[in-house]
């Protein structure tokens, strides 16, 4: 199965390094990056192609627009892409935890600093195993 | 009880009736003391209290009358006064029960028994009257002694009607300076009206009303918050309450303090998980990059030095903040 990958993070340096373990874990080879969630959610409701699923990697503490208020317009605007939204947060808060659990489209969370082995657990997430089955 | 009567003050001047009297008295009561006086004059040199009973002849060469009996009823104090007077004086005889006599006794009717029998009713009886005049006044030393602050309004002018030693001392201003004022005096504008609807409320029951908390203030101006309770009373045929003001200031002053204190440990909770936590998570990825094999050429080494630097800068800035935040909470500060 088609997906893509987004990486949406308000820090440039997070985005670069996200995406160089999302290529070097061979999870995607052209991960895309956004600085905020309006400009991600822009992009999501301009594709065209709505058979390929699009897996947001999302942070939640971004200035403005943050993760909470980009799950809450996602979930509103009723876009017929498939998708899934993976966590990767600075908190260490079990309540925003919680609260992520709270989102149906929410699959994934993960504590920063993201490694390599945060790639293999994204691989191994139940909801995503279409995705990355042993090829 | 008899044998409790041991000495008897008989004022009078007349000779005759001072042996009348006197044999009367020795028939009833044995060993008994008795003194005479024959003028006020005389009697003021006499100690009152040594006396079981006074017997007051209501005309003497020095003093008569209504004045007379005033007179020795003070200085007597404790000790029943029975007035002997002739059928002329019947009508003020009966009057002086009410300027507080034990008795009166005609002398042309006088007969042993009815001299015994004035003589024990009018000891009894004040006996009793002195136990409830003690434990009024121990009701009194409660007020007056009370550590908390009290105070008897009354329920229609708002007018203070007693003030105990506490309220003098606590609020700053002297009895006098009480009695002229109503308790509006000692309350801010904003809270005139509620003081108003509370006292003059239907105010049925005896129980005690605890309606909250009040802003008071003082002589010198100081607001203070005051936790009232009050009770109905009946104050010298007024309608009263009986207030009991405490002090509730330094409480309010201390729950404020650890409230604001909650506020700020939680606003330093929230910079430690979202705010300490994203530098130092960015530090340890960049770390993790650069221990990975192989050269990203969009993230150069030169680069990823930069983000370390400015990350430990954050972090550093972040730790400034947060003890700033920390040296701000200080409860020792309430005085």
């Amino acid at each position: 199965m088609k997906y893509e990958i987004l990486i949406v993070d308000d820090e440039k340096i997070i985005i670069k390094l996200v995406k160089h373990l999302v290529i070097k874990s061979e999870l995607h080879q052209d991960p895309k990056g956004f600085l905020g969630g309006i400009e991600a959610l822009n992009y999501l409701s301009e594709l065209e192609d709505t058979s390929i699923t699009q897996i947001i990697l999302l942070d939640i503490n971004m200035p403005d627009f943050d993760g909470w208020d980009f799950l809450d317009l996602l979930e509103k605007t009723q876009i017929r892409i498939p998708y899934h939204v993976i966590i990767i947060t600075s908190s260490i808060n079990k309540s925003d935890k919680q609260k992520a659990n709270l989102y149906k489209c929410v699959s994934g969370y993960l504590e920063k600093p993201v490694s390599m082995e945060n790639m293999e657990e994204i691989k191994n997430l139940s909801r995503l195993s279409n995705f990355f089955e042993p090829q | 009880m008899t044998e409790s009567i041991k000495k008897v003050l008989i004022i009078e001047d007349n000779m005759g009736d001072f042996v009348l009297i006197s044999d009367y008295l020795e028939e009833v009561f044995s060993k008994l003391l008795i003194d005479q006086v024959k003028t006020y004059k005389e009697f003021l040199k006499k100690n009152p209290t040594e006396y079981d009973v006074i017997l007051l002849d209501l005309s003497l060469p020095d003093k008569d009358g209504e004045n007379l009996v005033n007179e020795v009823l003070m200085y007597s104090e404790n000790v029943p006064v029975i007035v002997l007077t002739g059928y002329s004086d019947k009508g003020f005889a009966i009057k002086s029960i009410s300027l507080g006599t034990a008795d009166y006794l005609l002398k042309d009717e006088m007969k042993p028994d009815i001299l015994q029998k004035s003589i024990i009713y009018a000891i009894e009886r004040k006996k009793v009257f002195n136990q409830l005049e003690d434990s009024e006044k121990r009701y009194r030393e409660l007020f007056h002694l009370s550590p908390l602050p009290m105070y008897v309004i009354d329920k229609n002018s708002y007018k203070f009607l007693d003030v105990n030693r506490t309220a003098i001392s606590h609020y700053g201003y002297t009895k006098d300076e009480f009695l002229d004022m109503t308790v509006f005096d000692i309350r801010p504008e904003s809270e005139k009206q509620r003081a108003m609807d509370i006292i003059s409320g239907d105010g049925e029951g005896s129980e005690m009303k605890n309606p909250g908390t009040f802003k008071h203030t003082k002589k010198n101006g100081e607001m203070i918050d005051v936790e009232i309770s009050y009770n109905e009373i009946d104050f010298k045929g007024r309608k009263a309450l009986l207030v009991l003001a405490n002090d509730v200031t330094l409480k309010y002053q201390y729950i404020d303090a650890i409230e604001t204190q909650n506020t700020k440990l939680k606003e330093i909770a929230w910079i430690q998980s979202h705010v300490v936590r994203a530098p130092l998570a960015r530090l340890m990825g960049l770390v993790n990059i650069i221990s990975l094999e192989g050269e990203d050429p969009e993230l150069s080494k030169v680069e990823i030095l930069q983000h370390i630097v400015n990350s430990t800068q954050e972090l550093d800035k972040i730790i400034r903040n947060i003890t700033n935040k920390t040296e701000q909470i200080n409860i020792d500060e309430i005085q």
